[in-house]
């Protein structure tokens, strides 16, 4: 049985979170613990959420460019808080240069689109 | 207040309490409110926990909130009462936390270990959201200090739910989604089976409409006399919650045995019934007598 427990948030002003949803159910049905704070999350509110549910990893899930300075805000409020452990990965609708600018910020894993849920949930289950 | 670094450090033992990692002997003082919120599926008591929530966060108060969430088949689980918490993550003086249990027979001692360490590190208020679905609610009922039990209109049978037991719990009722239809109905049937408990504490009945933030002060207000009467009959109180309690555990214990019993024995009892010539309900009792008489 695995312990793992991911936080899955959708940072950005936007309200589609059929993509958090989707991976949300996948990982829940692979044996992991999944806690979704919904939409419209602030950094600050995923990174409180991710620390007080003690989580070992945080998903993120992002439509577009716009979302980078969030993942930079989120990534660096965790070094802040001293939370810096806690991995945070990404997935979602991102064009290829960005994902260079992700993993350059601190983002450990880019799920772009295309990615098969189950190598996602495998590599998830890597990370603990 | 920024209350990061003690949020990271709560959030780390709780994890050790759910992996049986971490035990202390912490006795309650009762500086804390404890107060349960249970009902059905999706009658709404993640909206009311974060309706009242903000209240008290609003307020200044330190407040501490518990979600408990049954675990799905894989052992995997969607953690999804926090959707409902919206903003609240954002307030400095709230601590929000997800318990889930792979055998819910865990999940109270889990809940309880919380809410001692919730008090411990001060919380004034702490507000744990249980599914009403058992066993596990009553126990997690009876370790809350305010125990509020919501329903809904149109669930069909809401008296037949009510004579499961989760109305021996209830210190407070609440119809939640009063913007629908039948709400009235359902609150008359309600203070119906309320008006025929006696008792020197009336459960008070209340409508609210958590989504639109409707009937929540009054709930509050409600809660506050809860609190007052509990505190001035605290001794009456311990004692029928700790009798309840111990009636469940009592009962949960002897399941358990005599599951392992009955794998062992049976089969060997039925022989003995088969070879002597004896009837079932003799050897039960013979059984019985046996196992409460010896020492
Ligand atoms: N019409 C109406 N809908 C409501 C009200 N309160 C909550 N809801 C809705 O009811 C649904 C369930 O709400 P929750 O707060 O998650 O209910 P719950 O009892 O915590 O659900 P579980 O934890 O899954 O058992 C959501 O879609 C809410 O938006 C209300 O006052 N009126
Ligand atoms: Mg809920």
């Amino acid at each position: 049985m695995s312990n793992l427990k991911i936080l899955i948030a959708k940072p950005g002003l936007d309200g589609h979170d059929r993509g958090a949803k989707v991976m949300a159910s996948a990982f829940r049905d692979a044996g992991i613990k999944v806690i979704y704070t919904g939409l419209r999350q602030t950094p600050e509110e995923i990174v409180t959420a991710a620390i007080q549910e003690d989580v070992d990893v945080i998903g993120l899930s992002i439509l577009s460019g716009a979302h980078i300075t969030l993942c930079k805000d989120i990534i660096a409020l965790l070094k802040k808080e001293g939370a810096s452990d806690i991995p945070v990965i990404s997935g979602g609708i991102i064009p290829d240069e960005d994902i260079e600018e992700l993993k350059k910020i601190g983002i450990i894993k880019v799920f772009g689109p295309g990615t098969f849920m189950k190598d996602a949930v495998s590599y998830i289950k890597t990370l603990k | 207040m920024n209350n990061i670094k003690e949020s990271r450090k709560i959030g780390k033992i709780i994890s050790k309490i759910e992996k049986g990692e971490y035990k202390d002997n912490y006795r309650r003082d009762y500086s804390s409110h404890v107060i349960g919120i249970t009902g059905p599926l999706g009658v709404g008591k993640s909206t009311i926990v974060y309706q009242l929530g903000k209240l008290y966060a609003e307020k200044g108060k330190k407040t501490g909130i518990i979600l408990n969430d049954p675990a799905s088949e894989s052992g995997g689980s969607f953690l999804g009462d926090r959707i409902r918490m919206q903003k609240l993550s954002g307030y400095k003086n709230v601590f929000i936390r997800s318990l889930s249990s792979k055998d819910a027979g865990g999940i109270s001692g889990i809940t309880r270990d919380a809410v001692n360490l919730l008090e411990k590190s001060s919380f004034e208020k702490i507000i744990v959201e249980s599914v009403g679905a058992g066993q596990s609610e009553i126990e997690i009922a009876s370790l809350v200090d305010t125990c509020i039990v919501v329903l809904m209109p149109g669930m069909g049978d809401e008296i037949q739910m009510l004579k499961s037991g989760i109305n021996e719990i209830a210190d407070i009722f609440v119809v939640n989604k009063s913007d629908k239809k039948q709400a009235q109905r359902t609150l008359r049937e309600v203070e119906m089976l309320v008006n025929m408990k006696k008792g020197d504490w009336k459960i008070p009945v209340v409508l609210t409409s958590a989504i639109k933030n409707k009937g929540i002060s009054e709930l509050m207000e409600k809660i506050k006399e809860h609190h007052r009467y509990f505190k001035d009959n605290f001794k009456k109180i311990r004692k029928l919650k700790l009798e309840k309690e111990l009636r469940i555990l009592i009962k949960n214990e002897i399941n358990k045995k005599l599951n392992c019993f009955f794998k062992k024995n049976l089969k060997n009892y039925v022989d003995e019934i088969l070879t002597n010539k004896k009837d079932t309900s003799t050897v039960a009792k013979e059984v019985v007598n046996d196992c409460f008489t010896k020492e």
